[in-house]
């Protein structure tokens, strides 16, 4: 495990330095940088507002990152995203090589994302849906912590019978990206690649099937409402007590400790369970982090990285809780017990959240018509030709 | 007023309607009908390195490379797409099929997303406005009844779901749904004879019920307010020389109110059929996208919810809207015109 790989000195000198302004090792006056705004990517933003850039944190910032980098130069020179939004944002050709920026070189493998062999991001954190289960329900069933899908639902119907809840089980099932995302997960432990020559949809076939069905059995022993479930949802049944087991974020983990231990109980973290006899876990390994704007000068380009560089070191990690916030990838960072989960499900070689450029049309289509099939008023064979159709129509457009 | 003056008065408000109306929609019906030259693919490969495994993984991608260009006539392709009017879907679905219209209807027209949307669209337009107009002239009749010093208090009480945020509002009213224990939920829940697994956010049925329940008791206020408005114009002499003729309370509204409310009736009919008709926010709220789709969450979903903007899906859709709302007007319309030309003559 990486708790092992403390870089001391470089914690320690963070501890000790003198100021705020020495930490400053770059100039960020005139700089500009975009995120989303949960505490992890905020704290980055704190490290290099304090060195002068302009952070501008905002959850919808999906929505400006193509319109903002199109412009010349650039309203931002880096954005704070994550695989999705880069995706979107490299498929344009907005995005930054930065190979042979000073610094880029040195960095930890994990945190390089490459593009035909050159750097195109700086991934800082990792976050993976994975299993939480509470630890009352695996003790009043006498169960071990599942690793399969077929167990959880054995898990699930054992907790209802033993009276424990109504629905122990839940999860993020809710229409749009959420149900779409919860297709990918279970679709990657089939093993099969979503897509062949290219661009052509690969789902209506026997994966997709298996996929869709353990989907409608995992959501028959859900609260009816699922369809309306997102993460917020999921992480309140945690802290209401009405769910003890989901495939729920990494990000949720901490908040799913600390509301179970308001009432009492404990939340035992794992790896996200497989499907089927295989052994790739049903979940995607995302990251976040900084992609560069294409259209912005060499002398912003180089210092816009080094900030980013010096904004993810060690010297942030030792603030505060900023530790536990995320996975972090930098390698002063020491685990804290709610990454558990990510880290099982990283170990089990979870695959990443597939980088195409036409994944958020299949993504789109997935959550727009899986719905008609959960809620029965669909088969399955229809619900993945509607996909497929949408899918189609969106990529021809 | 001569015409050089009524023109000079005029001028800023056509100014303003050309740029703020008249604009945007000869530039939607553009974009229904154009679109930028098609970009170009090329492959490219991404890769990505586990944190803990430290196993790199390459995925093989298309990357875009944008070409430059004046925009492309692309006739009814967008029109006619999938997401749109589905042409091609709907032809296909008709010569498959074998089992009658009705085989048609629900698994080939009612299967695509615009013809799903236009149903529920119409469903909560038809179903609000009659509960709306009665509901708006009972509450108004109740008010102008009342003591008077409890109106001031009933009207700022009664005009509260209007004023608060639709998104709000539905938001309220979903956790009321709750199936661990929301009140409507509880209330509809008894009503049901506490069935199992009853809830009022996992069936289409359910979900549209709510959300019309919403839409009047969103909307009421305005109503309410309007007519509310009308009932201090009432002529008293005409009410008086009613009594006197000894008509009873029924047929004074019948006979003199209602016709004067009349016109207000119209204006809050088109004014509401032009609102429900591009109902968003509750969709959101209730967090109703699976059983419930608008046509206005249709364009929002090409619009924003997609990774590619689809500009084309989106203003196809915009223009049929318009389309749409303005025959559904076109009855209350002719009416007015009519009027019009009785009252010019």
């Amino acid at each position: 495990m990486k708790m092992t790989r403390i870089a001391l000195a470089a914690t320690t000198a963070a501890l000790f330095s003198a100021s705020y302004a020495n930490a400053c090792a770059v100039d960020g006056s005139g700089l500009s940088i975009l995120s989303a705004a949960f505490p992890a990517v905020e704290a980055l933003q704190d490290e290099s507002a304090a060195c002068g850039a302009a952070t501008e944190r905002d959850q919808e910032h999906k929505d400006k990152i193509n319109a903002a980098l199109s412009a010349n130069p650039a309203v931002y020179n880096a954005v704070l995203g994550a695989n999705s939004t880069f995706t979107s944002a490299n498929s344009e050709g907005l995005v930054a090589s930065i190979t042979n920026v000073p610094g880029v070189a040195e960095l930890p493998t994990s945190m390089k994302v490459e593009q035909d062999g050159e750097v195109v991001a700086i991934a800082v954190g990792a976050n993976a849906q994975h299993l939480m289960v509470r630890a009352d329900v695996l003790e009043a069933t006498g169960m071990d912590m599942p690793t399969s899908y077929e167990e959880v639902l054995e898990l699930a119907d054992a907790a209802k019978a033993a009276g424990l809840m109504d629905y122990p089980l839940s999860g993020t099932y809710a229409a749009g990206w959420n149900l779409g995302e919860e297709f990918v997960n279970m679709w990657q432990a089939t093993g099969e690649p979503m897509f062949v020559n290219g661009t052509e949809a690969n789902i209506e076939n026997a994966a997709g099937i298996a996929t869709l069905n353990m989907m409608k059995e995992l959501s028959s022993r859900m609260n009816p409402d699922f369809l309306t479930f997102n993460s917020d949802a999921v992480q309140a049944q945690f802290e209401q007590g009405s769910a003890g087991i989901a495939n729920l974020w990494g990000t949720r983990a901490q908040k799913v400790i600390d509301g179970a231990a308001a009432l009492g109980v404990e939340v035992v973290m794992g790896s996200a369970p497989t499907l089927g006899g295989g052994s790739t876990p049903a979940s995607t390994l995302w990251w976040d982090g900084y992609f560069f704007a294409a259209n912005q000068s060499e002398e912003d380009l180089a210092r816009a990285v080094a900030l980013a560089i010096d904004s993810a070191d060690a010297d942030m990690l030792a603030k505060g809780d900023n530790m536990s916030l995320f996975v972090w990838m930098m390698d002063s960072y020491e685990a804290t017990p709610a990454a558990a989960g990510v880290f099982a499900t990283a170990g089990n070689g979870v695959p990443a959240y597939p980088m195409y450029s036409h994944m958020g049309k299949m993504h789109t289509a997935l959550g727009a018509e899986l719905p008609e099939f959960l809620s029965g008023q669909e088969s399955a064979e229809q619900a993945l030709a509607d996909v497929v159709a949408a899918y189609n129509a969106a990529l021809a457009e | 007023m001569p015409h050089r003056a009524f023109f000079a008065f005029l001028m800023p408000s056509l100014l303003a309607m050309v740029l703020f109306i008249l604009l945007p929609l000869v530039s939607v019906g553009y974009q229904s009908l154009f679109s930028p030259p098609r970009d170009i693919e090329v492959m490219s490969e991404i890769c990505s390195t586990n944190f803990l495994t430290g196993v790199r993984s390459c995925e093989q991608t298309v990357a875009i490379e944008k070409v430059e260009g004046p925009n492309i006539f692309r006739g009814l392709d967008f029109f006619c797409g999938r997401s749109v009017l589905a042409c091609d879907e709907l032809a296909t679905g008709w010569a498959e099929n074998t089992q009658g219209f009705g085989h048609f209807w629900s698994k080939t027209v009612l299967n695509l997303p615009l013809y799903k949307a236009i149903g529920f669209t119409l469903f909560y337009t038809i179903i609000t406005t009659p509960f709306i107009l009665v509901l708006g002239l009972i509450v108004a009749l109740v008010v102008d009844n009342l003591w008077r010093p409890l109106r001031g208090v009933t009207i700022f009480a009664s005009l509260l779901p209007f004023i608060v945020t639709p998104l709000v509002g539905s938001l309220v009213l979903f956790w009321m749904t709750d199936n661990t224990g929301g009140l409507l939920y509880a209330i509809t829940n008894g009503l049901a004879f506490w069935a199992d697994d009853f809830s009022l956010r996992a069936s289409p049925q359910a979900t549209w019920a709510v959300i019309a329940v919403y839409g009047v008791w969103h909307v009421t206020p305005f109503a309410f307010v309007v007519f509310y408005a009308g009932l201090q114009t009432v002529s008293q002499d005409q009410i008086e020389a009613a009594m006197i003729d000894g008509a009873p309370r029924i047929d004074r509204l019948r006979y003199v109110i209602l016709p004067h409310l009349m016109p207000l009736i119209t204006f809050v009919l088109l004014i509401h059929i032009m609102d429900a008709f591009r109902v968003l926010e509750p969709i959101f709220g209730f967090q109703a996208a699976a059983n419930a789709q608008s046509v206005s969450y249709l364009i929002y979903e090409h619009l924003v919810l997609q990774a590619d903007k689809r500009y084309g899906s989106a203003a196809a859709t915009s223009v049929l809207t318009i389309l749409m709302v303005f025959i559904l007007l076109l009855p209350v319309l002719i009416r007015t015109w009519r009027d019009f030309r009785v009252a010019a003559r």
